[in-house]
């Protein structure tokens, strides 16, 4: 909200400097800038600019500005100046008020101006209101913003001529009513509505704007003023419903002072006879409810210093009522303090506190350390697990990436065949980020593409965060840990070449083995859509699917706009953490020397590596403690449809050192039986 | 005699000296002390004299070898110091060329600083709970005394999956979640994904939060002043500025919002901190009576405060990001920077 200085200053003799006004109003809960000077016509003080909260309706105003001034300096508030004299003709014989829906509206009131000549505002007036960003329009109207402004009581005033009926029905909009406010914009409103109408018409959307049919014109020579309280809920309703926004709106849907009404009347109506000239007619045309009983909260002193953590006393606590112009009864160690109609946010004992606590200035009150039993922090577990990982893979060369929850629904396509329909948004920020991901794949993916298109080629990220999913239950969310790379390393990775499938088996046994799992067995069902038949796997770990790794499938890379191959893992982080962790336990050494030896068999390219050694391991006896595949080979020495693979051969015994003999012999037979079982020969 | 020995031991010392490295020091001992060697040589002499001469012969040549021997192994230390030494010369390398190591990657900035708040808090005694990013409207915002229509509504812009289903907006619902189900006393942070409908160059439709609150029989104002310094000591050092000053929560009363001298312009006043010298860190206040009431607890027997801050916020000013998309971007050169 925009003021002025020199508007504040006619209510208070402020004696601070807009700079420290502005600071002790920030330090008061109104957090308050100076707004650039772009006019001159400010008066010089400058402009104020006011963060006001939604629970603060009483500073909408100059007069609550004031008030709250008031309570910080100890400066009082002027009077303002307000007297008129009323004419022979009474209102009742030219127009009445009707209220259909009392709950919307408790007090409606109007008076009737009648002779005026609508001319341009006073300088003073045309320039108070331009400095806050109001544009003048003629007496009247600038009077009814001023007033909005000043007091924080919007009204309205209509061209008496244009309202048929000599009435004013305050009512439900029909459904399907249509409506043109003065921006001339046609509204269709719903019984949700409420309107200010006359016999045959609507007339003003109560509260937020008035119609185009009654405007004020420079024609126009007799004056209906409404000022009335409407209740805030409605009022915010119709106003978000409808995107019809206004100065009036925006304080009826905070609140106004529901005593404020007859005053702001009454200073427009002297305001208006005195610049836009006229005879006013006698009496004010209203139906009002009865006035609300006032609203007394008890403030228990101990409360206030059990909740603050200080040793006010009572007068202390007093004092500070008095500055703030609460009336109050002592009794026993509490106060009865009466809550001024214009503090609606006022209802509880905890509000009247926060007052305290804000005018005694809560830089004075002592920061404390609390006692506290001690308890050893727990933090769950996958976040311990995720530190240790996102460790593993920040060493190995890998950027840490984070992506939105929300992806597009062509990138969802993909995970759908497995996942089901991804989670709509109903209002997405845009197209792009319209459904939630049921993977962390599609994110990472668009990163590689975005990447490269900006020239940087090789790409090594890993991303851990939630995937949502529909389910029978409901919806439920998974942690992933997902890697995602280009073939190509960065320069001076770790490993010098380019990397493939084998690099991402390598990452998952590590992650499994940070989770304290067995190492995962591959097996090549993913399943899935996404990935390379021949070079993708689904990692298993007690029967359990984990994870899924693989090159992404070749018709995919052009969808996501890739100019290399991706190479992808994804693992549920969740599922990981509730296997059965290995437990560490010490075998003896042998205190007796072991032997390596190495075999190379040539044999048919459908043996697989773990079929080869799984034999080996069979056959070798109880002397043969290790078996590793260090080397494969495809090439000139090796006949068509056939492979070599090599594997170290670990023979020891912890009773003895072995002989000789007994190695050659092992030897010997492992090379017999293998080759029998598959025909490959030694090379 | 003796000056047979004497020009013996000059010509030895001579020969000794004279030896650049161990195979010709080597032939020198050989020469004078080796079985047929010159001071060998006279010893066997000896057998023709008479045994005053052959006693004196004896000492003498005694003497001889003895010398020499010394002079030999002196000289062999001399020769095997340079050796040593010229090796190492030899050997010396430039030390500034590049050293060898692996390539490291990187942590997501938002992820190490909100490691680094969680770490700072949890070393304080505050647990950790997390709960889901998809919540009811109840929980996200009437359990925390934010009705429907409510102004304070205006606060948060919220994605909605169904009119009662939506992406939570801030962490606060897993403080309800759990004091729910837990008795107080109580000290817990929440961090995690929030979303709000709200895209420029400092708001993001996603970000990333840590709220946390402490509830027992005793707690006070002043001891939330005095946690959220100790936080922001530990944070931005010890010497930041602190100021706290009245704001509005829908579930804190009295509410407070937390100030850090500027870090850019340390209180003079620039762009980063709009001309105020402070920076808004931190949300905080007391926690409202309705909201121990949604969760069960007595207000009168409990009291408590709670508070949050955005991360993304905490990184951009740790490191002078003025664009908040970069971090969601992703692109390695940035990433790369951390």
């Amino acid at each position: 909200m925009l003021v002025t200085y020199d508007w504040i200053k006619r209510y208070i003799d402020i004696d601070l400097s807009p700079e420290e006004l502005a600071a002790k109003l920030t330090m008061a809960g109104l957090e308050t800038n100076l707004a650039k000077a772009e006019n001159k016509s400010d008066g010089g003080g400058g402009v104020l600019e006011v963060d006001i909260t939604p629970n603060r309706a009483d500073c909408l105003s100059v007069r609550g500005m004031a008030r709250e001034i008031a309570a910080n300096t100890d400066l009082s508030i002027k009077e303002q100046e307000c007297s008129f004299a009323e004419g022979e003709e009474e209102i009742s014989s030219q127009i009445s008020v009707v209220v259909e829906n009392s709950e919307r509206c408790p007090n409606y009131s109007a008076r009737l101006i009648k002779g005026v000549t609508i001319a341009p505002s006073p300088d003073w007036l045309q320039k108070l209101l331009a400095a806050t960003g109001t544009r003048p329009i003629n007496n009247v109207v600038d009077i009814t913003n001023f007033i909005l402004q000043d007091e924080g009581q919007p009204l309205h005033a209509f061209d008496y001529h244009l309202i048929s009926g000599k009435q004013i029905i305050v009512r439900n909009a029909a459904p399907g009513e249509r409506f043109t406010t003065l921006d001339e914009k046609e509204r269709i409103l719903t019984e949700q509505d409420l309107l200010i109408a006359d016999k045959e018409k609507g007339i003003a959307l109560a509260g937020i704007m008035g119609g185009l049919n009654t405007e004020v014109q420079d024609s126009t020579r007799d004056i209906l003023l409404e000022c009335a309280y409407f209740e805030p809920i409605g009022v915010r309703k119709t106003s978000r419903r409808l995107g019809v926004h206004s100065e009036s709106s925006h304080r009826f849907g905070r609140g106004v002072d529901p005593e404020g009404v007859k005053r702001a009347l009454d200073r427009a109506t002297a305001l208006i006879l005195e610049f836009a000239g006229g005879f006013l007619c006698k009496g004010v045309a209203q139906v009002a409810a009865p006035k609300k009983p006032e609203q007394v909260v008890v403030l228990r002193v101990d409360r206030v210093n059990k909740i603050l953590g200080l040793e006010l006393s009572m007068e202390a606590i007093a004092s500070i009522l008095d500055g703030l112009r609460f009336v109050y009864e002592k009794g026993g160690n509490n106060l009865s303090v009466t809550i001024p109609s214009y503090r609606g946010d006022i209802e509880r004992e905890v509000d009247l506190i926060e007052e305290i606590a804000r005018l005694y200035g809560y830089s004075n009150i002592p920061a404390t350390i609390p006692k506290f039993q001690i308890t050893p922090a727990q933090i769950p577990e996958r976040i311990a697990l995720e530190r240790n990982i996102r460790s593993l893979l920040t060493s190995l060369g890998l950027r840490e990436a984070v992506n939105y929850s929300f992806i597009a629904k062509k990138d969802s396509f993909p995970f759908e065949a497995e996942a089901g329909e991804p989670i709509e948004l109903s209002n997405p920020i845009s197209s792009e980020m319209s459904v939630m991901r049921q993977s962390l794949i599609p994110g990472l993916l668009r990163n590689i593409s975005t990447n490269q298109k900006r020239g940087n080629t090789s790409v090594s990220l890993y991303e851990s965060g939630k995937a949502f999913y529909n389910d029978s239950q409901g919806r439920s969310e998974k942690s992933l840990l997902t890697v995602a790379m280009t073939p190509s390393p960065e320069i001076d990775l770790w490993s010098k070449g380019k990397r493939g499938f084998y690099d991402l088996k390598g990452l998952a046994e590590q992650i499994a083995s940070i989770a304290g799992t067995v190492v995962p067995t591959l097996n090549r069902d993913t399943n899935g859509v996404l990935f390379h038949p021949g070079k993708s796997a689904q990692l298993t770990v007690d029967g359990k699917r984990v994870g899924v790794l693989g090159e992404l499938h070749p018709t995919y890379k052009s969808h996501f706009d890739l100019t290399e191959e991706a190479l992808l893992l994804e693992i549920d982080l969740d599922l990981l953490l509730s296997l059965k962790k290995k437990t560490a336990q010490y075998a003896s050494l042998s205190k007796y020397p072991s032997v390596t030896r190495d075999i190379s068999l040539t044999v048919d390219k459908s043996v697989t590596g773990d079929e080869l050694a799984e034999m080996i391991k069979g056959v070798g006896g109880e002397i043969l403690k290790k078996v590793t595949l260090f080397d494969q080979y495809e090439g000139k020495s090796i006949p068509d449809g056939k492979k070599s693979l090599a594997f170290s051969l670990l023979f020891g015994d912890h009773t003895r050192t072995l002989t000789d003999d007994e190695l050659n012999s092992a030897y010997e037979n492992i090379f017999n039986q293998v080759s029998a079982k598959t025909g490959g020969t030694l090379r | 005699m003796n000056e047979k020995i004497q020009a013996i031991q000059q010509e030895a010392e001579t020969e000794v000296s004279n030896s650049t490295h161990r195979d010709e020091l080597n032939a020198v001992r050989v020469k004078y002390l080796g079985k047929k060697g010159i001071v060998t040589g006279i010893l066997k002499g000896i057998g023709k004299a008479s045994p005053e001469e052959k006693k004196a012969m004896g000492k003498a040549s005694n003497l001889l070898k003895n010398s020499i021997e010394e002079k030999i192994q002196a000289r062999l230390h001399l020769l095997k110091e340079e050796e040593l030494k010229n090796r190492l010369e030899k050997e010396r390398i430039d030390i500034t060329l590049p050293g060898n190591r692996s390539h490291a990657g990187s942590m997501h900035p938002v992820q190490a600083v909100m490691t680094e708040v969680i770490d700072i808090f949890s070393r304080m005694g505050f647990s950790v709970a997390e709960g889901p990013e998809i919540e009811s409207d109840y929980y996200n915002f009437e359990a925390l005394n934010i009705p429907k229509d409510h102004p304070a509504r205006d606060m948060q812009d919220t994605f909605y999956i169904s009119e009662e289903v939506i992406l939570r907006t801030h962490t606060s619902p897993v403080q309800i979640h759990t004091m729910e189900k837990v008795e107080p006393p109580l000290m817990l942070i929440a961090p995690g994904k929030v979303y709000r409908c709200d895209a420029d160059v400092t708001h993001s439709p996603m970000f990333h939060q840590v709220e946390g609150f402490m509830v027992d029989r005793q707690i006070t104002f002043g001891d939330l002043k005095g946690v959220l310094e100790l936080f922001l000591h530990n944070f931005f050092g010890k010497n930041a500025p602190v100021r706290f000053r009245p704001s509005f929560f829908p579930f804190t009363e009295p509410s407070a919002e937390v100030d850090i001298g500027c870090v850019l312009c340390k209180g003079k006043g620039c762009r980063l901190c709009s001309g105020t010298g402070w920076l808004e860190i931190l949300g905080s206040g007391m926690i409202d009576p309705a909201v121990f009431k949604s969760v069960g607890y007595d207000s009168e027997k409990w009291t408590g405060f709670a508070f949050g801050m955005g991360v993304e916020r905490l990184v951009m000013l740790r490191y002078y990001i003025d664009d908040i998309r970069l971090l969601f971007e992703n692109d390695v050169r940035f990433l790369a920077q951390f």
